[in-house]
């Protein structure tokens, strides 16, 4: 999985792109973007083709080391397969997700400046 | 990628797939029953003289969630060597094992929810919960119970095939063994 990281202000992008499985989740778990508990982070997962029950896991964790619960990992792009893996797990109840990366980086930096 | 998760076979195949999957899940759990019947006839007297061995009885759900089943929750205390080992092999679920048999219980599942309680963080469908004597989240890296374990169990009841069952169901063990062993 090739993961490529910038940044917007204080809040990360980190795009995926290839599988997110059992092999490939420990390098996004261990991405110093997601392991800082304080930095907001948008994965783009528009070139995420799988995803598996590890990727989730990965993603799960680090929404769960983040101080903002809710929001300290916002997804976006998500393509119709992985978006349906999401909706059967009822993940998408987790994160906030959006559908253009520009608006998730927007809305994160709102979060921060209101400190939620 | 076209369908990778082959999501639009799930519908479609639930029935045919239902079966050989019944068939695989109790031939494994024979086999366990097989392995686990030594150790389980040699350590349950023990360990219940000992007072490490309650049990108690409780409803959850069934599988079809319109009804509830009856289910021994064992509570084994791990203070002595005994204990542990009987930690270790599962002992504590053989008994559920038999319910494999009757369809009551999958080999490994979801983990069994109490008829008192909705599941948590659940979706309507079929495919959300089916209730297993191991769970899929044991089988996992993902905390064994609570709404982070439901989205664990409900990517494989969607997703695993019988075969890929009995190597998750291998996982479980061995993780509950390492988990014990360590503990």
């Amino acid at each position: 999985m090739i993961i490529t990281e910038t940044s917007n202000g204080s809040i990360a992008i980190v795009a995926l792109e290839g599988t997110l499985d059992a092999l490939s989740a420990p390098e996004l778990r261990n991405n110093r973007m997601v392991i800082d508990p304080d930095k907001m982070v948008v994965i783009d997962l528009e070139k995420v083709d799988f995803i598996d029950s590890s990727g989730l896991g990965a993603l799960v964790g680090a929404l769960r080391q983040k101080h903002h619960k809710t929001c300290g990992i916002i997804l976006t792009c998500m393509n119709g397969h992985v978006r349906k893996v999401f909706e059967i797990t009822n993940a998408q109840k987790l994160f906030h997700i959006f559908d253009d990366t520009m608006a998730a980086v927007e809305y994160a930096a709102n979060q921060q400046g209101t400190g939620k | 990628m076209e369908d990778p998760h082959l999501l639009s076979g799930i519908q479609q195949n639930g029935l045919w797939a239902a079966l050989p999957r019944k068939i695989v899940h109790i031939f494994s759990a024979l086999i366990m029953i097989i392995i686990l019947s030594v150790p389980y006839i040699l350590f349950w007297p023990l360990l219940r003289l000992g007072g490490n061995w309650k049990s108690t009885t409780a409803s959850w759900l069934a599988g079809n969630r319109s009804s509830t089943i009856k289910l021994a929750r064992i509570e084994l205390k791990t203070s002595g060597a005994l204990a542990t080992i009987a930690a270790a092999l599962s002992l504590d679920r053989f008994a559920l094992l038999f319910r494999v048999f009757s369809g009551q219980l999958s080999l490994i599942g979801s983990t069994p929810v109490s008829s008192d309680q909705a599941p948590e963080n659940a979706p309507t469908g079929t495919l959300a919960y089916r209730p297993g004597v191991f769970s899929y989240a044991e089988a996992e890296e993902w905390p064994a119970s609570g709404g982070d374990a439901a989205i664990v169990e409900r990517f494989h009841l969607a997703h695993s095939s019988p075969l890929s069952d009995i190597g998750l169901v291998i996982k479980a063990f061995i993780n509950r063994l390492q988990e014990k062993s360590t503990a």
